[in-house]
């Protein structure tokens, strides 16, 4: 506890400390922070792919000679992860919605067949209480044309709260026939590809309407002379089951594939970025951790000569050496994770906001935290244990004589 | 209290050269004696108060501390005594900087672990009364004179009430008001039974030291 107080005393009056301490919390900052960056770039890839089921949906091909589209069906059912599955007739249907036909819209768009819970809602409700129901959960800016695309002016789109709710007529499949939908939820355009012309009803829905519809078009197996078949779908419960899930399918003849693909390549070359910058951040850390470690050792070896002659042993000057350096450490270390804590509110409140297309939550990385801790404080005691030899070996009489 | 030299001899090596700085001392310091060791430079007086101080390694002989051999104890055993037998003063003082006057005669009793904060504090406290220095206790050395800064060293050497004080030049920084101050205080130090060894170039000290001995060529001599 004495050398506890002595070493925290002559941290405080040592003005070179200042200096350490600032270096290495810049240090461990950017540690902290690049960590906790690309774990939260991780993290929103992840809840991306688990929150939109767009990433979760997959499409399997089969040898159609040898197993029926009953049996491809009946065999996905009974696969651990599967949580829905379904022919093509329930993948989408074109519908128009008759009380949208304005001078920008012609009222044509997509209603997509989606599991109860696939979609992340932004008000209403989901499609668990609409099973089988002529209901629709729209985009907040609804953009029914059949020419809809990326380029179209977002304000053009429209806003859909006010008619939350309410019932619309609608014609499917270009037939005169009309249905009536209730819109009961929107979700937010800017969390899917759609350019807001994508609705959304229940799968057994979609393929309710595509049977009354446009029957013929899956029925039948030849086009214009050429053999078609069609694929059958399946949602996946997470991403990451994806790969154990592949290896069972292809056992029994059934091969799946990705409906919409994350752009995985940009992704992992700012991870690989991230990495080895954070790699060399560290290398760099524990250089300087050394350097400083090494330099205050050359400034205090005269206060350390006079301690032994003032009776202190070389392991208690290394002692002492050692909780100045802890101490170091520990205040560069608790700067840091503060710094890390203020700018990523700031960054989260100012710099992110809006920036991104989806919710992109930067937050601190408690296993980047407490990595940047561990070389704080263990490189410190590695290099007091290997300067033990050189502190014990200080040329006392001469640098008295100095 | 006695040290006794037996045979001391110390050589190191200078650019492949092997100087010889102590040759064959015997001697026995005593308790309630002032020694003053004179010589001219190089003579090896200070190398033979580093080696009673137990911090140079000697080549040949032995030192004992009250018949005890002291000069082959572990580095750890020599540690003890230098912090319970031994006080240095030295020419250039060597205070911590960072410490206040008091924290640095508290530095010694650091070692002790049976001696609180608040005794280190008025014990340190209480030695600098004693050398006049009750005013300067909270400054830092920068803010003493050179004088005042050998005094806080004097109470650093003696804070651990040490039987032998080893002075390696104490009054070669300082004018001759101060010297005279220091001189009178380590004579009254071996008037109240410790045994002062003080190594000078000053004729001065032959005042005050009742035991004058010289060096030359690492022989010591009365």
């Amino acid at each position: 506890m004495n050398y506890l107080k002595k070493a925290l005393r002559d941290f405080v009056r040592c003005k070179e400390n200042i200096i350490n301490v600032i270096l290495l919390s810049i240090l461990l900052t950017l540690i902290i922070f690049g960590i906790s960056f690309r774990d939260s770039l991780l993290n929103f890839w992840d809840d991306l792919t688990n929150k939109s089921y767009n990433y979760r949906l997959f499409l399997v091909t089969y040898d159609f000679n040898n197993i029926t589209e009953e049996e491809a069906l009946k065999k996905l059912e009974n696969f651990p992860h599967v949580v829905q599955v379904f022919n093509a007739k329930g993948l989408s249907i074109v519908g128009q919605a008759l009380n949208f036909v304005d001078d920008k819209h012609d009222g044509y768009f997509y209603i997509f067949g989606a599991p109860e819970d696939g979609l992340p809602l932004i008000s209403g409700e989901n499609l668990k209480k609409y099973e089988d129901e002529n209901v629709l959960i729209c985009p907040k800016g609804f953009n029914p044309d059949s020419f809809a695309s990326e380029d179209n002016d977002k304000s053009d789109r429209i806003n859909m709260e006010s008619y939350l709710g309410i019932t619309t007529d609608l014609s499917l499949a270009g037939q005169q026939e009309k249905e009536q939908f209730t819109i009961v939820g929107l979700y937010d355009d800017d969390y899917s590809y759609s350019t807001g012309e994508i609705c959304y009803s229940s799968f057994k829905t979609v393929q309710r309407l595509n049977e009354k519809y446009q029957k013929e078009a899956f029925e039948s197996n030849t086009q214009e002379g050429i053999e078609v078949f069609y694929p059958i779908y399946f949602v996946i419960d997470d991403v990451k089951n994806l790969n154990n899930l592949q290896i069972l399918l292809e056992k029994e003849g059934l091969f799946p594939e990705n409906v919409t693909r994350i752009d995985s390549e940009t992704g992992s070359q700012i991870i690989s970025i991230l990495t080895v910058v954070i790699i060399i951040l560290f290398f760099i850390t524990i250089i300087m951790i050394i350097i400083l470690n090494l330099k205050r050792l050359d400034e205090k070896e005269k206060e350390l000569a006079i301690n032994t002659a003032l009776g202190y042993t070389a392991k208690m000057n290394a002692l002492f050496f050692l909780y100045e350096s802890l101490i170091i450490s520990c205040v560069s270390f608790c700067l840091a994770l503060f710094i890390n804590i203020f700018f990523s509110t700031i960054i989260k409140r100012i710099l992110l906001k809006g920036a991104l297309y989806f919710n992109f939550h930067l937050s601190i990385n408690w296993i980047g935290c407490f990595l940047a801790f561990l070389i704080s404080i263990f490189i410190p005691l590695i290099i007091n244990l290997i300067m033990l030899k050189k502190i014990s070996k200080i040329p006392i009489v001469e640098i008295l004589k100095e | 209290m006695k040290i006794q030299i037996k045979n001391l001899s110390k050589t190191y090596k200078m650019k492949n050269k092997t100087i010889q700085a102590l040759n064959n001392i015997s001697y026995i310091f005593e308790g309630k004696n002032f020694y003053a060791i004179m010589g001219h430079s190089g003579s090896g007086k200070s190398t033979l108060i580093h080696c009673i101080g137990l911090l140079d390694q000697i080549t040949e002989g032995e030192i004992l501390l009250n018949n005890v051999p002291i000069s082959t104890m572990s580095e750890n055993e020599k540690a003890h005594i230098r912090a319970t037998e031994i006080g240095f003063i030295f020419q250039s003082f060597y205070l911590n900087p960072k410490l206040k006057a008091y924290e640095n005669v508290m530095l010694p009793m650091y070692l002790d672990k049976s001696i609180n904060s608040t005794i280190r504090k008025s014990k340190s406290l209480l030695l600098l009364k004693e050398l006049g220095l009750e005013t300067r206790s909270e400054h830092y050395p920068k803010e003493l004179s050179g004088g005042e800064q050998q005094r806080v060293a004097i109470a650093r050497a003696l804070v651990n009430n040490p039987s032998i004080i080893l002075a390696d030049e104490p009054t070669g920084n300082l004018d001759s008001d101060n010297e005279k101050y220091v001189l009178e205080t380590l004579k009254q130090l071996a008037n109240n039974g410790k045994c002062v060894i003080m190594v000078s170039h000053s004729d001065i000290v032959k005042q005050y030291a009742n035991k004058i001995l010289y060096m030359n060529n690492g022989k010591l001599g009365e």
